[in-house]
């Protein structure tokens, strides 16, 4: 896929817990997951918004396109 | 949810009934075969179908018939699996769409052979009919008239049903798609 998720490597830098991220931004584990692991196809824009209102980082900390 | 109850009620009403034509009629020919000597003599009068002078030409529209019948209940039954899932409001699954897409061809199957089968039919009636009487006929005329005589609203209607089957099965499956990528939308 062309559009990596680095979720893990802004949580891991954070120290925050996934469990945690998920009961802040208002998701469950299970749909949290699904984005870490890369099998979602599309973010909401109000996702993308409290991800990184949580992390305090930019949308480009935690998704980055590579060429295939 | 009525609707579905409904329509799922009528095929499951339609199933059972074609079930049981099939198996009465089965019988019947079963036992006109080889035991006609039980039947009544009304009855028994059919039988002058396995000896008739005709060959086996007389047969095509009987066994077509047959088949036709007995796809018809095949296509109830895939549409009877298919509105299932529909009671417990699950619209686009797999099952569904393959259901329909299988349910459709049939229909278009029955419709197209009927009217080919018809057509030949009309065509054979004619030319024996013509070389018989020995007459002449207006070619553009007589054509019309085997055309109007072969596509017959039953099986124009089958047709449509079957395609509308096949779209409805297209549609289910770009909605299963549409479900999917909603649901893996975080």
């Amino acid at each position: 896929m062309a559009i990596i998720v680095n979720l893990d490597v802004m949580l891991a830098k954070r120290k925050m817990k996934s469990k945690d991220l998920a009961e802040i931004i208002g998701i469950t584990t299970a749909n949290l997951s699904i984005l870490k692991s890369g099998k979602a196809k599309a973010v909401r824009f109000s996702t993308l918004e409290a991800i990184c209102k949580a992390l305090d980082c930019q949308p480009s900390d935690i998704l980055e396109y590579v060429n295939d | 949810m009525k609707t579905i109850q409904l329509l799922r009620t009528l095929i499951n009403i339609l199933f059972y009934t074609l079930i049981a034509v099939f198996a009465i009629g089965f019988t019947f020919f079963i036992i006109l075969y080889f035991f006609p000597e039980s039947l009544s003599m009304p009855l028994r009068n059919f039988s002058m179908l396995f000896n008739q002078p005709f060959g086996w030409k007389i047969y095509l529209i009987p066994m077509l018939t047959m088949i036709n019948f007995t796809l018809l209940i095949i296509a109830v039954f895939l549409l009877k699996r298919g509105t299932t899932s529909f009671l417990k409001s699950d619209f686009y699954n797999e099952n569904v769409t393959t259901s329909f897409k299988k349910a459709g061809s049939i229909f278009i199957f029955i419709g197209v052979s009927t009217i080919i089968v018809q057509l030949f039919t009309v065509l054979y009636i004619q030319n024996f009919v013509y070389n018989m009487a020995q007459v002449g006929t207006n070619y553009l005329l007589s054509m019309l008239n085997i055309l109007a005589a072969a596509i017959d609203l039953k099986s124009t209607f089958s047709i449509i049903i079957g395609l509308f089957f096949l779209l409805f099965s297209k549609i289910f499956e770009h909605s299963r798609k549409l479900e999917q990528e909603n649901e893996l939308t975080i």
